[in-house]
């Protein structure tokens, strides 16, 4: 669409005015604002978009103030190539008429002709506005003062997006892809939620499924349990037949009655036996007693006949003790005559002894020097005889050792001449009184034997001649006791001795010489042991003291004195020895005196025990008398006897009859039938137990209630598998729906960038516009490739991107075959300088291709534009 | 005279299908109870003189004491002898479903061959050899003593199993609960009755199995029977009579789509019985167009009320969004940027989100349909 001429009358402030000349490009319409502006932009939005028979508030905006008059607009557009004609006039006799080269259109007609040829939807009663109902012009066409907002798109959003779809395609899917992407969501979230997880049916079911397996799983458990128990009830039926089969217990009941019997078997052979020891203890206590009677019996009379004997004693004993008191009391009598005796005879004794030593005691002095002269002498005699038995030893030749040696030779000759005479024959004589033998002619003594070794010839007188052969070995013996008796005789001979007895005799001789010098040597030695000179020198020393004393008055006889002395002792001896018989008489006499009262005492009670003796005897007697007792005795000691050898039968037989065995046995049957009971009972108790279990599971129909559930999860499974298909099916649909959608409004909006890049290149490089994909707003701006918000940027930056953004989209429109003019209105009013002639630059490039109308009150800025100008007033 | 009895098994009374929920899932459970009352009812109008139920009456043996008594009501149409064999799901453990019965007091005609004992309630023209099942899986054939079990002369031996047949039956890899395949001769049984395989099958000479009378599953084997057998004598023939008493066919639909929905809705409606009474696995797999796939979740829908119950396994469906389905999006700029991605990752063998992302073009695409109605 290209605007050619614009004439308005009536509208507003304007009176009359018309705008002509504009050509295809860039056209500047100068006029401050009083001159109506403004005015020619809202008189050129009327006579396209609003109805010719609008009213109300719009209609009277379009009046000038306070008057009443007919608002009229002419304008005169090529479109499509066609150059039209359009005339409304409003408020008073509205009218509207459209013309083109092929055809002309009035009325309403024009209304519904505008609308197809400029693609905007108008309003259905009031005004027009920009935003809802004149399509891409509220976006093309901008007012005063609004450059710098938001585009405005609103309804030109059909208009681009159509555009915008011939250029790349059918990208966003239209009505039918909205409608499909919102059922996708639906069908999405009925199964999912938000925040992806499952919900709705799906969910149902999946939780159907849960609780289904729970109940499956506990189904399952308690037909499984169910399965055991009847196992165990099986097992137990089992056990119980077995039991009835072998009739267990019955078995263990007869081996128990068996095991009783016997046991009582043994209990009365045990009673029995405990019964006979009974006996037996009673019977051997009865024999203790009797024996005990008895030997109490004899026990008293053994006591009694002791006391006879003790009280006989004891009498006889005080019969000699009376004997020996008087003896003693004579004795006592005459010792005290003879002890007065006796001291008349000491007092003399005494007297004749004084007198008698005196005179002793120079006999004494004499007296000993003639025994220390006689003991001189025998000493010095005695030391010559043991010279001359020296010398009588010394001449005997014969020594021990030679005396040995003819004794073994003589003894050599005694065995040979008995071995010979062994040998020999011996003859002993009896003759008749008288009758003479000779042998071999020599007499011979009859009484004594004749030993013959050789023949001999014995002549018996009255008889005859009687010839002798002693024999065999005689001879040879006899000669060796010749031998023997030739060594022996030459010996003897050696020795100058007639025969061994004469040896031994010279032997003797010389030993008692050499004993004899021995004893007068021990004689001298005695008499003067310290020598004989020691000897001669104490005589010629008692002489001496002899000499001193010298003779006194009386001749001492020593016998007297002795006599005298012994008289005293005597005498002195009798006194002690009758004063000690004295006193040995009377303690005597006292003693047997004690002794005989204690003796007396003694046999009373004697006499007394032995009397109580008799009497307890004789009482013991008269009550069981001796033989009974005996005979009780004996009686006991057979019932003994008859009591051990029951007790011994009655051991044998409970021996017999094994009673460990018997017990055991008893133990183990007892113990077989209570376990056997028990068994049976448990097993009954069991079986009853598991049947009525059994029976409760019964009724409920464990196994038809987990088909049943295990058949409905099956199916429900399934279900859920088809809803699971469903549920991935739906988000993937929707997914795929959304992200196509997504990378279609990129495509999308890929022609807008292509067309605002080159203008923004000439205001300032690397710069881009972001718009949203949906209401074609600016979102922003980004430079140096970080985005800002729009309402971020400076008042000038917006109004220049909008301004770029609005030629682009208009670019697009044009595109589209959708050709529109651009009108800026006062637009770039916040825009400096520098940035000013840089604008020019975009719109001129913008005009190249698009009519560009750009209205303003500063003639200054534009002039230089080099585009047509068209002053207002 | 002749013998004449009904041979079933695998009941699995208390099987709860709780896979298929709310109330079709508790018609399935006790239409089994009715099931029972028909075979009951069967019994009584063919006047047979036992009812053989050869193991796996319960589905387990902790099922509720309602379903036992609810059981035992159902078995009261037929008054004869109804001879329960303890199977791998019901066995005879020392609790077992059997001695809760016995304990809630059973009727004299209720028999329960928990022991290897010979049932012999005919007089003599029959006896009944049973091999309960007295663990879960018994690891030694439980029929052997068939083979020396005496029986009145003239009698009808007729044994009582439950497993499978050594080396007969397909998809059988454990060896627990085998029976031998020639025991029917070597024990000289008029007919041996056999319980665990859910199909009905003539496996050996003279040894069936009766099936499932109620199916309970999408197998193709032939479920929903019993057998009226009649025994002439010990030396005769039997002669087996199918009898449909299931109500309920369980069927299970493979379709492979290229492109287009329409070979799945045409195998729905080629499905000839009443859809009320049909249990409807349907497979599919392929790859459809979003715009098919749209086309098709309406159809499924629809056929979800008409079927008793109808479980559509679209994990095999791949979509394949068409040129078409993205001009029919209509979308310029981003939206046609975001459906251009999701292609290439949905077609992205290698993207771990590719299912994600294929499920996110359909559901865009339904956005765009709905957004264009309404
Ligand atoms: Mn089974």
């Amino acid at each position: 669409m290209r605007l050619r001429r614009i004439e308005v009358r009536d509208f507003r402030k304007l009176q009359h005015l018309v705008v002509e000349g504009l050509g295809d490009g860039l056209n500047v319409v100068v006029g401050d604002n009083e001159a109506g502006k403004s005015t020619l932009l809202a008189a050129l939005r009327a006579v396209l978009f609003e109805r010719h028979r609008v009213g109300g508030r719009a209609a009277q905006g379009m009046l000038p103030f306070g008057q009443s008059v007919r608002p009229e607009i002419r304008l005169d557009f090529d479109l499509g190539g066609e150059a039209w004609r359009l005339r409304k006039a409003f408020v008073q006799k509205p009218e509207a008429e459209l013309e083109s080269p092929r055809g002309r259109w009035s009325g309403d007609e024009v209304e519904e002709k505008l609308a197809e040829l400029l693609g905007f939807t108008p309003p259905g009663a009031g005004g027009s506005k920009p935003g809802e109902h004149q399509g891409a012009y509220g976006l093309l066409w901008v007012q005063q003062g609004t450059a710098h907002e938001a585009l405005g798109v609103g309804a030109g959003r059909e208009g681009i997006a159509a555009a915008l779809e011939t250029e790349v395609g059918q990208v966003l899917g239209g009505e039918r892809g909205r409608a499909l992407l919102t059922a996708a969501e639906r069908r999405r979230a009925d199964h999912w939620t938000k925040l992806d997880k499952p919900r709705g049916p799906w969910k149902e079911l999946r939780e159907e499924v849960e609780e289904l397996e729970a109940r499956q799983a506990d189904l399952r458990r308690r037909w499984e349990a169910h399965d055991g128990k009847v196992s165990d009830l099986a097992a137990r039926q089992e056990a119980l037949a077995r039991h009835e089969r072998e009739d267990s217990l019955g078995q263990a009941q007869r081996d128990l009655a068996a095991a009783r019997v016997a046991e009582g078997q043994a209990a009365r052979l045990e009673q029995g036996l405990r019964e006979a020891e009974g006996r037996r203890k009673l019977a051997a206590a009865a024999r203790d007693a009797a024996e005990g009677r008895r030997a109490a019996r004899a026990a008293l009379v053994g006591r009694r006949d002791a006391a006879a004997r003790a009280l006989a004693s004891a009498q006889e004993e005080a019969g000699a003790l009376r004997g020996v008191l008087e003896a003693h009391d004579a004795a006592a009598r005459g010792a005290a005559g003879r002890l007065a005796e006796a001291r008349g005879a000491r007092d003399r004794a005494t007297e004749r002894l004084a007198a008698g030593e005196r005179a002793l005691r120079r006999q004494e002095a004499r007296e000993a020097l003639g025994r220390l002269e006689a003991q001189l002498r025998g000493a010095e005699e005695a030391e010559r005889r043991r010279r001359v038995a020296l010398a009588g030893a010394a001449a005997v030749a014969i020594t021990a050792a030679a005396l040995k040696e003819v004794e073994a030779l003589a003894q050599a000759r005694d065995r040979t001449l008995a071995r010979s005479q062994a040998a020999s024959v011996r003859i002993d004589f009896a003759p008749d009184d008288g009758r003479a033998v000779t042998v071999d002619g020599r007499a011979q003594d009859a009484g004594a034997p004749v030993w013959l070794a050789a023949d001999a010839e014995i002549m018996l007188e009255g008889f005859g001649r009687l010839r002798v052969r002693p024999g065999g070995g005689a001879g040879d013996l006899a000669r060796e006791a010749e031998d023997a008796g030739r060594a022996l005789a030459e010996r003897l001979a050696a020795l100058g001795v007639a025969d061994p007895a004469e040896a031994r005799a010279a032997l003797q001789r010389r030993l008692a010489c050499e004993g004899e010098a021995e004893a007068q040597a021990r004689l001298v030695e005695a008499l003067a042991p310290q020598g004989i000179e020691a000897l001669q020198a104490a005589v010629a020393a008692q002489r001496s003291v002899l000499d001193e004393v010298g003779d006194g008055i009386g001749e001492a006889d020593a016998a007297v004195v002795e006599a005298a002395r012994a008289d005293l002792h005597a005498a002195m001896g009798t006194v002690a020895g009758v004063e000690a018989e004295a006193k040995a008489a009377e303690a005597a006499r006292v003693a047997a005196d004690r002794d005989l009262a204690t003796l007396e005492g003694r046999t009373a009670g004697l006499a007394r025990e032995h009397e109580a003796l008799g009497a307890e005897l004789a009482e013991a007697r008269a009550a069981v008398p001796d033989e009974a007792l005996e005979a009780a005795l004996g009686q006991a000691g057979a019932e003994l006897l008859a009591a051990e050898a029951a007790e011994g039968a009655a051991r044998a037989a409970l021996e017999a009859s094994d009673p460990e065995v018997v017990r055991l046995e008893m133990k183990r049957a007892e113990r077989a039938e209570q376990a056997i009971r028990a068994d049976i009972d448990r097993l009954g108790r069991e079986k009853r137990d598991l049947e009525v279990e059994l029976g409760a599971l019964g009724r409920e129909g464990v196994g038809e209630q987990l088909a049943e559930v295990e058949g409905l999860l099956e199916l429900r499974r399934r279900q859920l598998g088809l809803r699971g298909q469903e549920a991935a099916a739906s988000k993937l649909l929707h997914e795929a729906l959304v992200a196509a959608q997504s990378e279609s409004k990129d495509r999308w909006l890929g022609p807008v960038r292509e067309k605002v890049r080159p203008y923004l290149r000439l205001l300032q490089p690397d710069t881009d516009v972001v718009l949203n994909e949906t209401t074609l707003e600016i979102e922003g701006f980004r430079r140096d490739g970080r985005e800002e918000a729009f309402h971020d940027l400076s008042i000038g930056a917006r109004e220049q991107v909008a301004v770029v953004t609005r030629l682009a989209l208009a670019d697009i429109l044009r595109g589209a075959g959708r050709s529109a003019a651009v009108i800026l209105d006062d637009a770039l009013v916040n825009t400096d300088e520098a940035r000013l002639s840089r604008m020019h630059l975009v719109l001129h490039r913008a005009a190249e291709n698009l009519q560009v109308l750009v209205l303003t009150c500063r003639e200054r800025d534009f002039r230089q534009l080099g585009a047509p100008l068209v002053r207002i007033r | 005279m002749a013998f004449r009895f009904i041979h079933t098994a695998d009941w699995q009374i208390g099987k709860p299908f709780a896979h298929v929920a709310g109330d079709p899932g508790a018609e399935l459970r006790s239409q089994r109870i009715r099931t029972v009352q028909r075979i009951a009812e069967l019994a009584a109008e063919a006047q047979v003189d036992a009812v053989l139920v050869a193991g796996d009456a319960f589905d387990s043996n902790e099922v509720a004491d309602r379903t036992i008594f609810r059981t035992v009501e159902a078995l009261k149409p037929f008054g004869g002898t109804w001879v329960f064999l303890p199977g791998n799901h019901d066995a005879a453990l020392a609790h077992s479903v059997w001695t809760r019965a016995r304990a809630m007091g059973l009727p004299d005609n209720i028999v329960i061959a928990d022991r290897p004992e010979p049932v012999d309630r005919w007089n003599g023209r029959a006896t009944v050899l049973p091999a309960p099942l007295r663990r879960r899986r018994e690891v030694m054939d439980q029929t052997d003593w068939f083979d020396e079990a005496p029986s009145p002369e003239g009698s009808c031996r007729v044994g009582l199993a439950h497993g499978s047949v050594a080396g007969r039956l397909p998809d059988r890899g454990d060896s627990s609960n085998e029976i031998r395949d020639d025991r029917a001769e070597r024990a000289r049984l008029c007919y041996l009755a056999l319980g665990d395989w859910h199909g009905a099958l003539r496996i050996a000479p003279r040894t069936w199995y009766a099936g499932a009378p109620e199916p309970d599953r999408h197998k193709a084997n032939d479920s929903g029977h019993v057998h009226l057998v009649t025994l002439d004598g010990p030396g005769a023939p039997e002669r087996v009579e199918m009898r449909a008493v299931g109500h309920f066919a369980w069927v299970r639909l493979e379709v492979e789509l290229l492109g287009t929905c329409d070979k799945a809705i045409q195998a729905l409606e080629a499905l000839g019985r009443d859809p009320r009474a049909c249990v409807v696995s349907l497979v599919l797999k392929g790859s459809v167009s979003l715009s098919e796939r749209d086309r098709l979740e309406r159809a499924l829908a629809l056929w979800e009320a008409r079927l008793h119950h109808l479980d559509a396994d679209l994990g095999g469906l791949v979509d394949d969004p068409s040129a078409d389905d993205l001009d029919a999006l209509d979308t310029a700029g981003f939206v046609r940027l975001a459906v251009e991605r999701l292609r290439a990752r949905a077609q992205d063998p290698a993207d771990p989100e590719a299912a994600a992302a294929r499920m996110a073009l359909r559901m865009i695409y339904l956005d765009h349909l709905r957004g264009a109605e309404g």
